[in-house]
C-alpha cells in the first residue's frame, strides 16, 4: 500500500531505460526518414525514364503487329495489337495531369498523341477490313507520322530528366558529406547522452547503497552510533534506508539494555561470592576455636561441674571465676553463627576480664565508658573479645607494670564508634599495615593479627564496607583499634 | 554538484541533438527540393491552358524579345506554352505536321508564324474547325479563319522603307528589296504588301522604281551572295532594303568590301545590336525599320486570353513601327536601356 505512493527504483528504472529507447528510436527514425527520401529521390530520378522505356517498348509492339495485320491481315496479329493496345492504353490512364511544368506538358502531349495514334491505327485496320486501301494506307501513314512525335517527345523528355537528374545528383554529391558529418554528430551526441543518462541512473542507486554499506560496517564493528541514513529519494530505498535505521537503534537499544543487565547480574554474583567467603570466614573461625579450644562443650561442662564442686566447698570467688568462664565459654559456643547485641558483647568481655583479673589481679585494669543508646547495635558476634585479647596478648602481657585496657562505644551524629584502646608498648605504622594488608585467607600463616583481620573482614563483609575498621598506634604508646559502624549501615 | 554538471551537459546534447536532427531533415529536404521539377513560374501556379508556339527557325526577329513578351503575358495569364521552331529549309511541310501535331495534342491555341500560302492555309482552317483557335504572326491570312492576326502592317513597312529611300535617294534610281525565302515565289508583287506599299511611296514620292526583288536562304552567308549578284548583275541599284537583321548585316559587309558606301542607300530591318552600331557609325546604313517583337509576343498572349475567357478577340492587332535612323539612333538606345532598367 505503501509503496504506490512512492516512485519505486522500478518505474524510475523503466523511464531511464524508455529514455534511451527513445533516443535510439530517434536515431533509427530520423536515418529511415533520410533513407526514405533518398530512395524517393532515387525512384523519382528513373521512375517516368522507366515509364516513357515502356511506351515506347509498347509502341514499338503495336506498330510491328499493326503492320503485320495490314500486310497479312492476320488475326493473331490483331489479337496481339488489341491487347497490347488495351495495355498501353490502362498504363496512359485516363485522367489528365495538372500541368505545373514542362516536363508535366511534354508527359500530356505524349498522352493525348498516344491515343490519337490509337485512334489512327484502329481506323486503319478498320479500312484494311473494308478493303479501302487508299484510306488504310492514309490513317496509317498518319499513325507513323504520330508515333516519330511521340519519339520525339519521348526524346526531349528523357533529355530533359537527364539534365534534371544530374543536377540532382550534383546536389546529392554536395549535400552527402554534409549530411554524413550531422549523422556524426548525431550519433556521438547520442553515445555522449546515453553514458551520461546510464552514470546518473547507476549513481543515484548506487549512492544510497554505498551509505548504507558504509554504516552496515560500522554495525559490525559495534559501532552503533553512526548517522541515520537520509535518502531524498522517494523509493524503495526510502524504505529500506527507514528500515535500517530503525534496526540500528533498536539494535542499539537492546545492546544497552543488556550491558545494564549483565552488569546487575555481575553486581549480585559478587555479592553471592562475598556471601559465600564469609560463610568461610566463619567456618575458619569455628575450626580455629576448636582448634584452640578443642571442645568447648567438653570444656564448659567441666567448668560447670568445676562451678557445682566450688559451691559445695563453699569457695565462693572460685565459683564466681568459674561462673565467668562458664558464661564465657558458652557465649563462644552459642555465638558464633548469628548477630548479636554490642551489650552481649560487653557483657562478654566483662566475663573475659573477671578471668584476667583472677589471672593477673590488678596489674591489668579495664575501663568500660559505655553509651547506653548504643548497647541495642546489632554487631558480629566476637568482635569484640579478639581484639581485647590482642591487646592483652601482645600489647599488655610482657609489660612488668601492667596496663589499662578502655572499652569505649559513643554514638555520634552519624555513627556509632567503638574503640578498644590499650596501653601497652604499641608498634609501628608499618606494622600496622604489615598485619592488615596480609592475605585475608592467610589465617594460620602467623598467630600475631589473625584475630584482628578476622574481626575486620568480619566487619565488612558483615556491613558490606570496608570504611569501619581502623588501627592507630605508635611505638610506647599502645593501640588503640576503632570501628566506626555508620548509622545508615546499621540501621539496613 | 557534479551531478548539476551532469544535467547541464545531458542539456546542451539534448539541444545540440534536436539541432543536429533538424539540420539534417533540412538538408534533405533541401536535396528533394533540388531535385523536384522546375516550375513554370515561380507562383508554382498550375497552368490553365496550353499554347503551341509554332515560329520560323530563320526569323531572327522572332527569338529574344518576343519570346520574352511572350512569357511574360504567359505568366501573367497562366498559359503554359510550348514554342516549336520549324525549319522550312524543305519546304511547308515541317510546318503543316507542326500544326498537325498541335491539333493532335489538343492545345488550346496556336500562335502560328504564318505565311501566305495555300496549304497553311487550309490546315490552319482545318484546325479552326476543330475549335482550336489559331493566332498567326509575320503575316495576316485572314482568309484561313485565324482568329486574329498580331504584327506589323507589312503595308506600312513597305511605306516607312519606300519614304526612306525616296528621301535619301535624289533623282532617279533602282532599288532593291532582299526577303526572306517563304513565300511563293510565284507571289506576284501586288500580292505582296510590303513590296505593294514600297511600289505606292515611290511611285507618288520619287522617281524611284522598284526593281528587282531576291530571296534568301537562311544565314548571313546566303544574304552576302545575293547582294554580290544584284550588285554584279544589275546596274545602276542606288537604294537596298532588306526585310531582315540577318540581311542588313550582310548586304553590309558586301558594300563594305566593294567599296560602295555612299553610292548606295541601304535601309535595313531590326535592332540588331550590330545594326544599332552601324547606325551609329552614320554611312553605313542610311535608316533601320524596328518592330517592338516583346510587345508582339505579349499582345499575341493577351489576345489568347481574351478569346478564350470572353470569345471574343481583336480581329487584328497593329503593332506600331519606328524607323532609326543616325539622328534618332542615341534617343532609340536611351528608350532601350530605359526599358530593361524598368524591368
Amino acid at each position: 500500500m505503501k509503496m504506490s505512493r512512492f516512485s519505486s527504483i522500478k518505474n524510475n528504472l523503466i523511464v531511464y531505460s524508455l529514455s534511451i529507447v527513445l533516443l535510439m528510436t530517434i536515431l533509427s527514425l530520423y536515418s529511415l526518414n533520410i533513407i526514405d527520401r533518398y530512395k524517393h529521390q532515387i525512384e523519382g530520378m528513373f521512375e517516368r525514364h522507366i515509364f516513357l522505356s515502356e511506351i515506347e517498348t509498347m509502341m514499338n509492339e503495336i506498330d510491328e503487329n499493326l503492320l503485320g495485320f495490314l500486310s497479312s491481315k492476320s488475326s493473331t496479329r490483331l489479337n496481339e495489337y488489341n491487347i497490347t493496345t488495351e495495355e498501353l492504353k490502362r498504363l496512359m490512364g485516363d485522367k489528365p495531369a495538372d500541368l505545373y511544368n514542362m516536363e508535366d506538358l511534354i508527359m500530356k502531349n505524349i498522352k493525348e498523341l498516344v491515343n490519337e495514334y490509337i485512334g489512327q491505327a484502329t481506323k486503319a485496320i478498320e479500312y484494311k477490313r473494308q478493303r479501302n486501301a487508299r484510306q488504310y494506307y492514309q490513317h496509317y501513314q498518319k499513325s507513323e507520322k504520330i508515333k516519330a512525335f511521340i519519339y520525339d517527345y519521348i526524346d526531349q523528355l528523357d533529355s530533359k530528366q537527364l539534365t534534371r537528374n544530374s543536377k540532382s545528383y550534383l546536389e546529392l554529391v554536395r549535400q552527402i558529406p554534409r549530411l554524413q558529418t550531422i549523422t556524426y554528430i548525431i550519433v556521438i551526441t547520442l553515445i555522449l547522452l546515453s553514458i551520461c543518462i546510464v552514470y546518473l541512473i547507476t549513481s543515484r542507486m548506487v549512492r544510497p547503497f554505498s551509505h548504507l554499506s558504509y554504516a552496515a560496517e560500522e554495525i559490525a564493528h559495534g559501532n552503533f552510533n553512526t548517522e541515520d541514513i537520509i535518502v531524498d529519494s522517494e523509493d524503495e530505498f526510502l524504505l529500506l534506508a527507514t528500515a535500517f535505521n530503525k534496526m540500528k537503534n533498536s539494535i542499539g537499544q537492546y545492546v544497552d539494555e543488556l550491558t545494564k543487565q549483565a552488569e546487575t547480574e555481575a553486581k549480585l554474583k559478587d555479592q553471592q561470592m562475598k556471601n559465600m567467603k564469609m560463610v568461610h570466614l566463619l567456618d575458619n573461625a569455628k575450626l580455629y576455636a576448636l582448634q584452640s579450644q578443642i571442645n568447648p562443650h567438653f570444656l564448659f561442662n567441666t567448668i560447670n561441674a568445676g562451678v557445682q564442686m566450688s559451691i559445695m566447698e563453699r569457695a565462693t570467688k572460685t565459683s564466681e571465676f568459674l561462673e565467668s568462664m562458664s558464661r564465657l565459654f558458652r557465649y563462644n559456643i552459642k555465638k558464633m553463627g548469628d548477630s548479636c547485641t554490642l551489650k552481649e558483647e560487653i557483657e562478654n568481655i566483662k566475663d573475659y576480664y573477671d578471668l584476667l583479673k583472677v589471672r593477673f589481679g590488678q596489674r591489668i585494669q579495664f575501663q568500660f565508658y559505655i553509651d547506653p543508646t548504643t548497647i541495642k547495635l546489632k554487631v558480629p558476634p566476637l568482635i569484640l573479645q579478639p581484639l581485647v585479647e590482642n591487646a592483652y596478648i601482645h600489647g599488655l602481657s610482657g609489660l612488668e607494670e601492667g596496663g589499662t585496657i578502655t572499652l569505649k562505644t559513643i554514638k555520634s551524629s552519624d555513627s556509632t564508634i567503638i574503640t578498644v584502646e590499650d596501653t601497652g608498648k604499641g608498634m609501628e605504622a608499618a606494622m600496622i599495615q604489615h598485619i592488615l594488608n596480609k592475605e585475608r585467607d592467610d589465617t594460620y600463616n602467623s598467630a600475631c593479627g589473625i584475630g584482628i583481620r578476622n574481626v575486620r573482614d568480619r566487619l565488612e563483609l558483615f556491613y558490606h564496607t570496608t570504611e569501619i575498621f581502623s588501627v592507630e598506634s605508635s611505638i610506647g604508646e599502645g593501640v588503640k583499634v576503632v570501628i566506626r559502624i555508620p548509622h545508615d549501615i546499621s540501621m539496613g | 554538484m557534479v551531478n548539476k554538471k551532469l544535467y547541464a551537459l545531458v542539456f546542451v546534447l539534448a539541444l545540440i541533438l534536436l539541432v543536429s536532427v533538424g539540420m539534417g531533415l533540412w538538408v534533405s529536404s533541401a536535396l528533394s527540393q533540388a531535385s523536384q521539377n522546375e516550375f513554370f513560374w515561380e507562383s508554382k501556379k498550375n497552368a490553365n491552358y496550353h499554347i503551341m508556339v509554332i515560329l520560323d527557325a530563320s526569323d531572327q526577329a522572332y527569338s529574344e524579345a518576343f519570346t520574352k513578351g511572350l512569357m511574360d503575358s504567359a505568366k501573367e495569364y497562366q498559359i503554359a506554352v510550348e514554342l516549336i521552331k520549324v525549319d522550312r529549309t524543305n519546304g511547308n511541310q515541317a510546318l503543316l505536321d507542326a500544326l498537325d501535331m498541335a491539333a493532335y495534342v489538343k492545345v488550346d491555341g496556336i500562335i502560328v508564324h504564318a505565311f501566305n500560302n495555300q496549304t497553311i492555309i487550309d490546315k490552319i482552317q482545318e484546325i479552326t474547325k476543330m475549335s482550336i483557335p489559331v493566332i498567326t504572326l509575320n503575316e495576316d491570312i485572314a482568309s484561313s479563319g485565324r482568329i486574329s492576326y498580331v504584327g506589323v502592317n507589312r503595308y506600312a513597312i513597305g511605306q516607312a522603307a519606300g519614304k526612306v529611300l525616296a528621301d535619301s535617294i535624289k533623282g532617279s534610281g533602282k532599288i532593291a528589296v532582299i526577303e526572306q525565302k517563304g513565300y511563293d515565289e510565284t507571289y506576284s508583287i501586288t500580292e505582296d504588301l510590303l513590296l505593294l506599299g514600297i511600289k505606292d511611296v515611290l511611285k507618288a514620292d520619287s522617281n524611284l522604281t522598284l526593281e528587282l526583288v531576291r530571296y534568301t536562304e537562311q544565314g548571313v552567308l546566303s544574304a552576302e551572295t545575293v547582294a554580290t549578284e544584284i550588285l554584279n548583275e544589275e546596274e545602276g541599284i542606288s537604294g537596298i532594303f532588306c526585310t531582315n537583321g540577318q540581311n542588313t548585316l550582310g548586304v553590309v559587309q558586301v558594300l563594305l568590301d566593294k567599296n560602295l558606301i555612299g553610292d548606295i542607300i541601304l535601309v535595313g530591318y531590326g535592332n540588331e545590336e550590330e545594326i544599332l552600331n552601324f547606325l551609329e557609325k552614320g554611312n553605313i546604313i542610311e535608316a533601320s525599320i524596328v518592330t517592338d517583337y516583346e510587345v508582339i509576343g505579349q499582345e499575341a498572349i493577351k489576345v489568347f486570353n481574351d478569346y478564350i475567357n470572353t470569345g471574343l478577340a481583336s480581329n487584328y492587332v497593329n503593332i506600331d513601327l519606328r524607323v532609326i535612323n543616325e539622328a534618332t539612333i542615341l534617343e532609340y538606345r536611351s528608350e532601350m536601356s530605359k526599358e530593361h532598367e524598368d524591368e
